[in-house]
């Protein structure tokens, strides 16, 4: 058993998608990932696929994506890992790979969000918090989580609002230069911060966004990997860990415990250390999720995140470049296809096939993909060397 | 052009068992608050556990919190879920029981800009008969009126 490598990608236009089922936008990212793997259905041996779910139709949509990709009768599974369901789904291909189990497969992550409307998408989503002791009593919403962390981040280490809204525009200035984004429109700091409140100190411009979108990566072991392409992508470590789902059950509530741990455990099987990182796809759900990402990922000390993108360090050129997709903020977050889609991009990024959002020389990548409040975190360290 | 769709429409109603922490609800209809704490380790729970996940035992006793906590962090609400449509703007809060645990809330009662992380506030039972609707919110401190069983805010 050796490495595992990524060998296809396929990568759905973000948006909103009112002329496909889940099925036939799934198909499209399937598509697209076995045509750039020089790969054919049959060659699949297993394949997970990522959805949150109540947004669409099928309740289980595991088997009826996989027979309209004509992938039965191969094995496969649904995973869910709220927001992070997507890496969830990258993992678990991983393992079945590495296992030794098969040689090919495929990671697919998919969500129709637009099928509702915006007060149900936001019940659905709110749902993935503690439902019994915060969202039914309290209706509380994921901005509102988020704006909870960022209260006590604010309170605690002087973090700013305007801070915040620079977040918003780098990935907005970066989705505006990437066609597969939803949002091609760049802001400004002043519009971010007069943008409507939606759950303050979160404003419109701090929050992602409710998309339709689908991704797949196609995993191969280190035989079949240097066979099928001159450019595969290693994974080179992982690493995976879950907090509480009340968050007054946590020490602190301005760092998110997961990301802490997860992301040590992908460093030490790689022996990267986080100034090794050349480009990195963070959870970006919320501008205050990036900055916090930048500190529990060790781009910079705990509390200086604001800094950080206040120095421009994030941007192409500084010191890691974050999110230069556009990140789920400004190139949308269909929940379930996320983590999957980041993979892509990381992908793209180690191929040098990013064209004007390229990092040079860029060798290694990072994942980071968070499911809820930090109730999941998955960190996948990807590279072009194995 | 409007695209071709089907329409789809699902309901769901469900009943969620409370009966291992009955006394907690019954507590909220008298005027008290209750929180669980485990014979073995000692460790509280508030919202209660009838499990503790600590030493995973299920022998747990039902202590009566004074409510008196301190502030951490909030956020106000103003895009809310559908089931929540009629109550937005709302104040979600975060603070620390003298108990220990950390309780989220709503905080009612308050203008936004009195609101400093650090202030003491009262996390009161709220039950309301016609509604047979039973929680609890934090308060500020100084603005307790209660113990009959009524919640007087």
């Amino acid at each position: 058993m050796g490495k595992v490598a990524v060998v296809g990608i396929g990568h759905t236009k973000f948006g909103k998608r009112s002329d496909v089922t889940i099925r036939e936008l799934a198909f499209e990212a399937i598509k697209e990932a076995l045509e750039d793997s020089g790969l054919t259905p049959s060659d699949v041996g297993f394949a997970v696929v990522a959805n949150y779910g109540g947004f669409s139709e099928d309740m289980c949509p595991a088997p009826y994506i996989l027979e309209y990709a004509g992938l039965n009768p191969k094995g496969a599974m649904r995973v869910e890992a709220a927001c992070a369901s997507g890496s969830a789904a990258v993992h678990a291909a991983y393992w079945s790979v590495r296992s030794g189990l098969t040689d090919i497969a495929l990671a697919i992550g998919v969500e129709k969000m637009f099928q509702v409307d915006t007060p149900t998408a936001v019940e659905l989503l709110g749902r993935a918090g503690d439902v019994l002791w915060e969202f039914i009593p309290f209706g509380t919403t994921f901005p509102g989580y988020y704006a909870l962390i960022a209260t006590d981040h604010m309170n605690k280490y002087g973090t700013t609002e305007e801070q915040l809204a620079m977040v918003a525009v780098k990935n907005h200035k970066y989705g505006a230069m990437n066609p597969l984004a939803q949002l091609h429109r760049e802001i400004t700091v002043e519009e971010a911060i007069n943008s409507r409140v939606i759950a303050w100190p979160l404003k419109l411009y701090d929050c992602c966004l409710i998309s339709d979108g689908a991704a797949a990566v196609m995993l191969a072991s280190e035989d079949k990997a240097k066979k099928i392409t001159d450019t595969p992508v290693w994974i080179r470590g992982l690493g995976s860990a879950t907090d509480t789902g009340y968050l007054g059950r946590r020490k602190d509530i301005s760092t998110l415990q997961a990301t802490v741990l997860a992301s040590k455990q992908a460093y030490k099987m790689t022996g990267i250390e986080p100034k090794d990182v050349d480009v990195a796809e963070v959870h970006d759900c919320f501008t205050i999720a990036e900055i916090i990402a930048y500190e529990d990922l060790g781009f910079c000390k705990k509390g200086e995140g604001g800094k950080l993108i206040e120095e421009g360090q994030t941007y192409i050129g500084g010191k890691i470049p974050v999110n230069v997709d556009g990140g789920l903020k400004s190139k949308g977050h269909p929940i379930g296809a996320s983590g999957v889609a980041m993979t892509a991009e990381i992908v793209k990024q180690l191929r040098g096939e990013a064209g004007k959002r390229q990092v040079p020389k860029a060798e290694v990548g990072l994942v980071h993909n968070v499911g809820a409040a930090g109730q999941f975190c998955y960190v996948t360290i990807y590279g072009r060397e194995g | 052009m409007e695209q071709p769709t089907i329409k789809n429409t699902l309901n769901i109603d469900m009943e969620i068992p409370q009966t291992r922490i009955a006394k907690f609800w019954e507590g909220l209809k008298q005027g008290k608050l209750f929180a669980t704490k485990c014979t073995k380790c000692g460790e509280t729970y508030f919202p209660p556990t009838a499990d503790c996940p600590r030493c995973y035992s299920s022998n747990m006793n039902w202590i009566e919190l004074t409510g008196d906590a301190e502030l951490i962090t909030w956020t106000i609400v103003h895009v809310s879920p559908k089931s929540f449509s009629q109550h937005s703007p709302y104040i979600i809060a975060i603070a620390k029981l003298k108990e220990g645990p950390n309780v989220m809330a709503w905080f009612t009662g308050i203008k936004p800009e009195d609101i400093k992380a650090g202030m003491k506030l009262k996390l009161v039972p709220k039950y309301i008969p016609e509604k047979e609707k039973l929680s609890y919110e934090f308060i500020q401190s100084c603005n307790i009126n209660f113990r009959d069983g009524v919640c007087r805010l």
